[in-house]
């Protein structure tokens, strides 16, 4: 399958406060048609800036490189501002933790699904929304297009911006922390509807999440990310069955641990470094059980495991 | 059923909280057409709620958002007062205490939050911070630095810690300073709001494993509050589940997962099984918090007739299991 | 704190001049060939020159010392009143927004009611009413700055109240006044500093528009006002004693502004540096 969006060697240094934050550290990925990308990561792991970088909305202050960073056939590097803005919505949307803020508070609804499909050039709004709107199971479509966003639910605008991202069929949907802030019932119908729509359009999805479960539920492959790098990459299958870095591996434990109630969970120990001081070698040394002294001092460049996979740890890596 | 048939374990364990019908109502922002039409101006964020805790239990009070668990959790700190009901503090009836009367009463309470970097003042070193309460309950100097190093050592944060200022510690470092601070005058009891959940996945289960062992080393009644019920699972000995305000159901963890008997915690229940596609339970009407009969109703796939003449009363239906539902099969 | 305050620009220039403000101040005290009022009739009005730098005014009274005697008077009647209107606007502040209820709405009222004056109209009034003099203008700035700190600290106060922190105080069983004094006030302090050292300027300029007027400090007492308002009277033939005594009003000003400015900057936490 050819690859929608391509990305190599992908960099983003945040300049705050006069320090330099090298947030997005050498992420490589290609998205393929059709697929569900999970991207693992705790906060500050550099997953929502990698994110950001894709639409080119990394923030203003900071410098982003990358050898490659393609969808389709637009170089997004050198694309111009108007150029970008043509192609966010149309072949490339985002979907926030956060629907209120992506609405209008002072506008209904309606006049929402208005703007987008007047882009499309689609005439009879009413009829194409009430359909875009069935499909994220919203039946009584009158009544929430006359609403304002505050009178509905977390829930309910969730599903609203997705019907309304999906009205423009983006070849690449980028859903940062989507079910995060929502009720345990409400996240898992989302979670469905995705898994629906996965299926019944041709886009690909970044789903970024920090929740190995939901990540799990959904992904075709997981990327795990650890303080701005990905360590792991792989199908969701493999890398659930046999994790390959201390890391993935100490994440997945600990998931299964809780469900399972176990006596004592396994613990990650100590904490995620700060960006100010990445370490020269592997960022996860200082907490990882396997850690060689090799590893505080080289750079760990990722290895190919399988043909499927790649890790980035000297216990894989070729001798 | 107040208070329901003490477990066989906690028959020996005396009551430590005891709510009873508690109903919560705060005054909604007034506006124009309230004033008109002279609707309500208040709202109820609790319902006839009761909730028993006993010494050295560790209850999960688990619900979605809104559901008024803080507020219920809240209302037995009395940081607000209900407008019915009765609270119970180790036989004491605080419902309506005042302030000054309550500070007596707080000495063996304390409060942990979901975000505890608001929790701590930004101001304050971690040292004046845990010093605090002892100096205001009349410790001896001299007593309290070794006092506050304990607390230090007993949520596993390092003795160079009590210089530093909340900004300077990371978010489970803090959760750790604010977990000592609620320690510091031995409660009786510790409520835990979201004490976890925003912690990242990585510093979750240091947590948790700190939780544990101060339950197993400490003679500390537990109250988590929680929408994460493996959180609940892992921690709880009992369960109590809430929906806008109302209490559903409560019964032993390991009963409640085996065996839900509430549409609510079933449908809840239904989430965590990440294997299981689970049927579409749930259906998705707008829940009126005011309504008159079953407040799951709109929800519920198991309506009969009655569920809309009154809210169902609280039964008991096994051992220290509690139920309202008419309709439980 | 200190650290992005002793490293920004603002701050820097602003303590400087204030340094060197306060020192020249004291230098010209210590080391000047003359005071403040010794008339020398055969030096009137000269312009100024090596042995008046800032030349002499139609008593032959040398501007120069004048004016650093001056700039200490106003500089004390506008540090006292602001310290005085601080600290009563700040009491009022913190109770009315802690507390709130019935003190709160009455008090704020008055308040307000003092804040709706014009500034000048307010401190002629209780000129008026003191009688002029040094203390009542110190009076008056601080009568003109209990409204501007008693908002300030009350809404403060207000935003601070609900924080999860001070409810972990109550909870801890710590008392009202306590809470208020240890957990509240240090989290408040910051806006407060700033706008004291923004008030310094602007109670110069009062002092000095109210002893312009003749309302003010009675000459002789040398303060920058009265200088100035003598200065007008023979612009003309001696340009330099007001335009110098003005320029040195302007030069203070803009080092507390300045040094106002650097303060607001360190104490906006999101320009502090996280140490972790």
């Amino acid at each position: 399958m050819s690859a929608v969006l391509e990305v190599s060697g992908l960099n983003l240094v945040l300049d705050a406060n006069a320090r330099r934050l090298h947030v997005v550290r050498d992420v490589t990925l290609d998205l393929r048609q059709a697929e569900v990308l999970g991207l693992i990561g705790e906060s500050g792991s550099g997953k929502t800036m990698t994110g950001l970088s894709l639409l080119r909305l990394e923030p203003e202050q900071s410098d982003i490189t990358a050898t490659t960073l393609r969808l389709g056939e637009t170089d997004l590097l050198v694309a111009s501002q108007s150029a970008l803005r043509a192609l966010r919505g149309s072949k490339i949307a985002m979907i926030f933790q956060d629907p209120v803020g992506a609405f209008n508070p002072a506008k209904r609804i309606g006049w929402h699904a208005r703007q987008v499909l007047r882009q499309r050039n689609i005439t009879a709004w009413r009829d194409k929304t009430h359909d875009l709107l069935a499909e994220v199971d919203i039946t009584d479509t009158d009544r929430v297009l006359d609403a304002y966003p505050h009178q509905l639910s977390g829930g309910m605008l969730q599903r609203v911006l997705i019907a309304l991202v999906l009205a423009a069929e983006p070849q690449v949907i980028i859903a940062d922390e989507p079910t995060t802030n929502l009720d345990n019932i409400v996240e898992r119908q989302i979670l469905r509807l995705f898994r629906r729509l996965k299926h019944s359009h041709g886009a690909a999805f970044i789903f970024i999440t920090h929740d190995m479960t939901v990540a799990a539920a959904l992904s075709d492959r997981i990327a795990v990310m650890y303080a701005g790098e990905i360590v792991e990459i792989g199908p969701t299958r493999d890398i659930f069955d046999v994790p390959k870095h201390p890391y993935t591996i100490a994440l997945i434990r600990t998931a299964q641990a809780l469900q399972a109630r176990a006596g004592r969970l396994p613990e990650i120990a100590g904490e995620l470094p700060s960006l100010a001081r990445h370490p020269t070698g592997c960022a996860f040394a200082s907490r990882c059980p396997h850690r060689m002294a090799a590893c505080d001092t080289t750079r760990i460049a990722m290895t190919q495991t399988d043909p499927q996979r790649q890790v980035r740890c000297l216990l894989h890596a070729p001798a | 059923m107040r208070p329901p048939d003490p477990p066989p374990v906690a028959a020996a364990m005396k009551l430590l909280v005891d709510v009873q019908n508690v109903t919560v109502r705060f005054r909604r922002k007034r506006n124009l057409r309230a004033m008109l039409t002279g609707g309500d101006v208040t709202f109820r964020a609790v319902a006839d709620a009761d909730l028993a805790i006993y010494r050295q239990e560790v209850v999960g009070l688990v619900g979605e958002s809104g559901s008024g668990k803080t507020t219920l959790g809240r209302t037995i700190l009395r940081l607000y007062e209900p407008s019915e009901g009765v609270v119970v503090f180790d036989g004491e009836d605080i419902t309506h205490l005042r302030e000054h009367q309550l500070r007596r009463v707080w000495r063996h309470m304390a409060l942990v939050f979901q975000d505890p970097l608001s929790s701590l003042n930004p101001r304050h070193s971690i040292r004046t911070t845990l010093a605090t309460p002892l100096r205001i309950t009349g410790t001896d100097g001299a007593e309290i630095e070794p006092r506050v190093i304990a607390a230090l050592r007993r949520v596993g944060l390092p003795s160079d810690a009590l210089d530093r200022y909340p900004h300077e510690l990371s978010g489970g470092q803090l959760q750790r300073a604010a977990l000592a601070r609620a320690l510091m005058l031995s409660p009786a009891l510790v409520i835990a709001d979201e004490a976890v959940s925003k912690l990242d996945v990585s510093v979750r289960s240091q947590i948790l494993n700190l939780f544990k062992d101060l339950q197993a080393d400490l003679s500390i009644a537990f109250l988590f509050i929680t929408h994460d019920l493996h959180v609940a699972a892992y921690l709880c000995d009992r369960i109590a589940v809430m929906f806008f305000g109302r209490v559903v159901e409560t019964a032993p963890a390991h009963e409640l997962f085996r065996a839900p008997r509430h549409p609510y915690t079933r449908a809840l229940l239904a989430t965590i099984d990440d294997t299981a596609e689970a049927p579409e339970t749930a259906r998705r009407g707008l829940v009126d918090p005011e309504v008159r009969g079953c407040i799951y109703q709109s929800q519920c796939p198991r309506r009969v007739a009655r569920c809309g003449d009154a809210h169902p009363p609280t039964m008991t239906v096994g051992n220290d299991h509690t139920l309202a539902c008419y309709n439980s099969g | 704190m200190w650290r992005t305050f002793r490293s920004s620009r603002v701050a820097q220039v602003g303590s400087a001049i204030m340094v060197f403000t306060i020192l020249a101040i004291v230098l010209i005290r210590l080391f000047s060939p003359y005071q403040p009022n010794d008339k020398d009739y055969e030096a009137i009005l000269q312009a100024p020159s090596l042995q008046h730098l800032f030349g002499t005014d139609s008593y032959g009274e040398d501007v120069l010392t004048r004016v650093a005697y001056g700039a200490e008077v106003s500089l004390l009647i506008s540090f006292s009143g602001l310290i005085l209107g601080g600290l009563i606007g700040t009491v009022i502040g913190t109770i009315c927004g802690f507390w709130g209820g019935v003190v709160d709405s009455v008090a704020m009222r008055f308040i307000d009611l003092l804040y709706s004056f014009p500034t000048y109209v307010l401190a002629l009034c209780l000129m008026l009413l003191l009688g002029y003099g040094a203390s009542s203008v110190s009076l008056a700035i601080a009568l003109v700055y209990v409204p501007n700190f008693a908002r300030l600290a009350r809404s403060m106060t207000t935003a601070t109240r609900s924080a999860n922190y001070i409810i972990a105080a109550r909870l801890m069983g710590q008392s009202s006044p306590r809470i208020l004094l240890r957990e509240v006030l240090p989290n408040i302090a910051a806006p407060l500093m700033v706008q004291f050292s923004a008030g310094l300027g602007f109670g110069i300029v009062l002092e000095a528009g109210l002893s312009f007027i003749g309302l003010g400090v009675q000459p002789p007492t040398p303060s920058l006002g009265v200088m100035m308002a003598d200065g007008k009277d023979y612009f003309e033939k001696g340009p330099w004693v007001l335009s110098l005594t003005g320029l040195s009003v302007a030069w203070i000003i803009l080092g507390l502004n300045l040094l106002g400015d650097g303060l607001r900057d360190a104490m906006d936490p999101r320009l502090r540096r996280r140490r972790s």
